[in-house]
C-alpha cells in the first residue's frame, strides 16, 4: 500500500438509544476497524438498517461513535482543535441517495456551484468565476455546460443530479468522497455512467472513495480493484480484494446475496440456484451483541454461533468473520451450473 | 395464443404549462394469457402512464384517446367508471408503483383486508375471508398470525410489498398488474419477491404484467418483453429473442447499459446520449438522434412494424429487405 492513511476506525462502535423509559441500546455500529488510505477505494455492502449510513457518516466526522477512535490525517478527530477540524473538514466530503433532495431545488445550477468556488477559489474576477463552474460542469459530463449554467435541479435527470452533486462535493479538493448509495434511486441504464464518473475521480484525481450499496453487481463496476466489506447488523462479516471476495465468498450471508444479485441474462438467472436463508428479512428486533449477527438466519448455523461472536479470521486470501468457515460446502457460483 | 388484453393505438397525453405532453404515443400490445410478460424501458418513458391509460387511473391533467382496451371479450373503454372500478379488482388486480406506501397507517393489515374485500364484494363471513387471507399470506411466506395483527409501520419494506401482492389476490384476479414491484428494495428482498411472484405464477397459473426499468428481473420473470423508449413501443419478442436476438438497436445497448454480476464488467456501457423531451419529440423514429445504426429515412418517418425472426420491430434497418 501507498501509506497515507486518510482516515482510520479504531474499534469503533455507536449505538442509538431507543424507548422512553427503559432505555435500550439499538447498536447501528459494532467493533468496526478500518483503513482508507489515499486513491483506495472500500465499497461497503450490506442490506438496508445494517449500519452503512451510520458508519459512514462515523468516517465523516458527522457522527461521534460511542466508543472507539476515529482517525483523520493520524489525529483523532474527536481530541481536535477547532481550526485543525476545520482545516480537514472539507477534505471528505459525503455524496448522499437521494439526488432530489439534497439539492436546493430553488436554486439555478450556477448559484448553487458558484459560492462554494468563490469560497475555495477566490477567484479574481466574474469572468474566471463563470470559467471556472463551466469548467467544472464539462468535467463531470454535464455537457455543454452553458446549457446547464441556468437550469434548476428539476431540469434534470436522476443521474445529471448526482454528477451536480459530485461536481459540488469535488469543489474543496477532497481526498475522500463517502458516497451513499449513489446510484440506488437512478435508472438502471444511467447507473453505469455515474459510476464511470466516480471512477474517473478516483483514477484522475487519486480521490478515495467509501462506496456505500447493498448491490454487489453495481458495485464491481466502479472498481475491480476496490476493497469489498460486507456489513451485517453493525458488524463486518467479510473483507477482502473485490475480486477475490466474489471469486471464493466465504460467508454464508455474503454466498447468499451473490447468489440472488442481479444478472440480466435469462438462461442463467431463470435457472441459478439461488441460496435460502432461514428468514427472508434483517430481523427487525434490537441488535443482539450475543452470538454471531447472522446465526438466525444463517441455513448452517450451530449452537456454537448463537454463544460467541466470530471475530474476523484470514481465509483463502480475505478475512472473515464465521465459525463454520472451515466446514461449509464448496462454493459452486450458482451461475456456472448450467453454462 | 389467447391474449388476456389487447390495447389498441393507445394515446395518453398530460396538460402542462407549456403544452401537451403525449407520454403513450399511439401503442398497440397484446398480453399472452398465462404468461408474465413485461413492459420494460428507462425512467420517464411512459410505462406508469400507459397502465394508468388502461385503467384510467390518470390524474386530473391526463388525457386518453385510443381505439379500444380489450380484457377478454370486455372492451375496457366503454364502461362506466363504475364498471371498469369492480373489474379492476375483481378480475384485473393491480400492484402499483410504491403501492408499499399507500398503505392505511392506522389500520391493522387484517382490517385492511376486510376493507378491501367488503368493499369490492359483499357475502362472505368474516371468517371466510380471513381464512382465504391466511392462506395467501403463507402463499407469500409471511406468519398470518403475525401479519394481520400488525400495523404497516412494523412492517419491513419487503413484507409489506408482500402484504400488497398476496392482497390484491385476494378476490381471485385473472390478471395481476405490477408497477416495478422489487424497486426501492434490497438485493436479497428483491429476489424473494421475484421468487414468490414466480411460485404464485407457477401454482395459480396467474397471467401476469410486469412493469420495470430493472432488465435482470425481467431477465428472471419475463416470458415475452415490450421494450419502450419516449412513449413508444418499438419491439416486442420472446425474452430470450430480447436478450441475446434483439433487433432494435436501442434494445441491444439498453441491456448492454445494465451492470451484471457476471462477465466482462469493460464489455458493459452506458448509452450515449439521452432520452428526446416528450414535449418536443424528434422527427421521424424517436430514437434516431442516438442510434449508431441511423439511415437518411430515419428522421423523416417514423417507422410501421416488421416481423424479423421472432421480433416484432418498428425500425427502418429492416424496412427495405422485404
Ligand atoms: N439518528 C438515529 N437515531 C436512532 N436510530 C438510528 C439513527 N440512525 C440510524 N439508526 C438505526 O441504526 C441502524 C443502522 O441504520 P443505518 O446506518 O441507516 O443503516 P443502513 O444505511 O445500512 O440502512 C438502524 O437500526 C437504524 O434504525
Ligand atoms: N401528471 C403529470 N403531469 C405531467 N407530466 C407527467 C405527469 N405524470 C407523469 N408525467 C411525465 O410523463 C412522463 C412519463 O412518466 P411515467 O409514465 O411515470 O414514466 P415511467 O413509469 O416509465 O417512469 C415523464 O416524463 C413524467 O415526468
Ligand atoms: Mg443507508
Ligand atoms: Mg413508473
Amino acid at each position: 500500500m501507498n501509506g497515507e492513511e486518510i482516515v482510520e476506525l479504531k474499534n469503533v462502535t455507536k449505538y442509538f438509544e431507543k424507548g422512553f423509559i427503559k432505555k435500550v441500546r439499538n447498536y447501528a455500529v459494532i467493533d468496526v476497524s478500518l483503513k482508507i488510505r489515499k486513491g483506495e477505494i472500500i465499497t461497503l455492502i450490506g442490506e438496508s438498517s445494517c449500519g452503512k449510513t451510520t458508519l459512514g457518516r462515523i468516517v465523516a466526522g458527522l457522527i461521534r461513535p460511542s466508543k472507539g477512535k476515529v482517525l483523520w490525517f493520524g489525529k483523532d478527530l474527536w481530541r481536535m482543535s477547532k481550526r485543525e477540524f476545520n482545516r480537514y473538514r472539507p477534505l471528505i466530503q459525503v455524496v448522499h441517495q437521494d439526488p432530489y433532495a439534497s439539492l436546493n431545488p430553488t436554486r439555478t445550477i450556477y448559484q448553487i456551484l458558484s459560492p462554494i468556488i468563490k469560497k475555495y477559489y477566490k477567484p479574481k474576477s466574474k469572468s474566471d468565476l463563470l470559467r471556472e463552474v463551466k469548467n467544472l460542469l464539462g468535467y463531470v459530463g454535464l455537457t455543454p455546460p452553458d446549457y446547464f449554467l441556468n437550469k434548476y435541479p428539476h431540469h434534470l435527470s436522476g443521474g445529471m443530479k448526482q454528477r451536480l452533486a459530485f461536481a459540488r462535493s469535488l469543489i474543496p479538493k477532497p481526498k475522500l468522497i463517502v458516497a451513499d448509495e449513489p446510484v440506488s434511486m437512478i435508472d438502471m441504464s444511467l447507473r453505469l455512467s455515474v459510476l464511470g464518473l466516480m471512477k474517473k475521480l478516483n483514477e484522475d484525481l487519486g480521490i478515495a472513495f467509501i462506496y456505500i450499496s447493498h448491490d454487489i453487481a453495481t458495485a464491481r463496476f466502479f472498481a475491480d480493484k476496490a476493497t469489498l466489506a460486507l456489513m451485517y447488523l453493525g458488524r463486518i462479516l467479510e473483507i477482502g480484494s473485490m475480486d477475490e471476495v466474489i471469486r471464493t465468498p466465504m460467508h454464508p450471508y455474503l454466498r447468499a446475496i451473490l447468489s440472488a444479485s442481479p444478472i440480466p441474462d435469462p438462461r442463467i438467472a431463470k435457472r441459478r440456484r439461488k441460496i435460502e436463508l432461514k428468514s427472508l428479512e434483517v430481523p427487525r428486533e434490537v441488535v443482539q451483541l450475543k452470538g454471531c449477527p447472522f446465526s438466525p438466519r444463517c441455513p448452517y448455523s450451530e449452537d456454537v454461533c448463537f454463544e460467541n461472536t466470530p471475530s474476523l479470521k484470514r481465509c483463502s486470501g480475505h478475512e472473515v468473520a464465521c465459525h463454520l468457515v472451515d466446514k461449509l460446502p464448496e462454493w459452486v457460483p450458482p451461475w456456472q451450473v448450467m453454462v | 395464443m389467447n391474449h388476456i388484453l389487447r390495447i389498441k393505438n393507445l394515446i395518453v397525453e398530460y396538460a402542462v404549462r407549456e403544452g401537451s405532453l403525449r407520454v403513450v404515443n399511439n401503442v398497440s400490445l397484446d398480453v399472452p394469457e398465462g404468461k408474465i410478460t413485461a413492459l420494460v424501458g428507462e425512467s420517464g418513458c411512459g410505462k406508469s402512464s400507459l397502465l394508468d391509460g388502461i385503467l384510467r387511473t390518470l390524474p386530473p391533467n391526463g388525457y386518453i384517446r385510443s381505439n379500444g382496451v380489450w380484457f377478454k371479450d370486455i372492451n375496457l373503454a366503454r364502461l362506466s367508471n363504475e364498471e371498469l372500478r369492480r373489474i379492476r379488482w375483481e378480475r384485473i388486480a393491480v400492484v402499483f408503483q410504491a403501492a408499499q406506501n399507500s398503505l392505511n397507517p392506522v389500520l391493522k393489515i387484517g382490517d385492511h383486508v376486510l376493507e378491501t374485500y367488503h368493499a369490492h364484494r359483499k357475502g362472505e363471513s368474516k371468517d371466510e375471508i380471513l381464512a382465504k387471507a391466511r392462506e395467501l399470506l403463507e402463499m407469500v411466506n409471511l406468519d398470518p398470525k403475525q401479519v394481520l395483527n400488525s400495523y404497516p409501520y412494523e412492517l419491513s419494506g419487503g413484507m409489506k410489498q408482500r402484504v400488497i401482492i398476496a392482497l390484491s389476490l385476494i378476490l381471485d384476479p385473472e390478471l395481476l398488474i405490477l408497477d416495478e414491484p422489487t424497486s426501492a428494495l434490497d438485493t436479497y428482498t428483491q429476489s424473494t419477491i421475484i421468487d414468490m411472484l414466480k411460485k404464485i405464477h407457477r401454482e395459480k397459473g396467474l397471467t401476469m404484467f410486469l412493469v420495470t426499468h430493472d432488465l435482470p428481473v425481467v431477465a428472471e420473470m419475463a416470458d415475452y418483453v415490450a421494450v419502450m423508449y419516449a412513449g413508444k413501443i418499438m419491439e416486442v419478442a420472446d425474452v430470450e429473442t430480447i436478450f441475446y436476438k434483439a433487433k432494435y438497436p436501442y434494445t441491444n445497448l439498453l441491456i448492454k447499459a445494465i451492470p451484471s454480476l457476471i462477465g466482462d464488467p469493460s464489455d458493459r456501457k452506458p448509452i450515449p446520449g439521452s432520452p428526446p423531451s416528450l414535449l418536443n419529440p424528434p422527427s421521424g423514429c424517436v430514437f434516431h438522434p442516438r442510434c449508431p445504426f441511423r439511415r437518411p429515412i430515419c428522421d423523416k418517418k417514423a417507422p410501421p412494424f416488421f416481423h424479423v425472426d421472432k421480433s416484432l420491430v418498428a425500425c427502418w434497418l429492416y424496412g427495405d429487405t422485404k
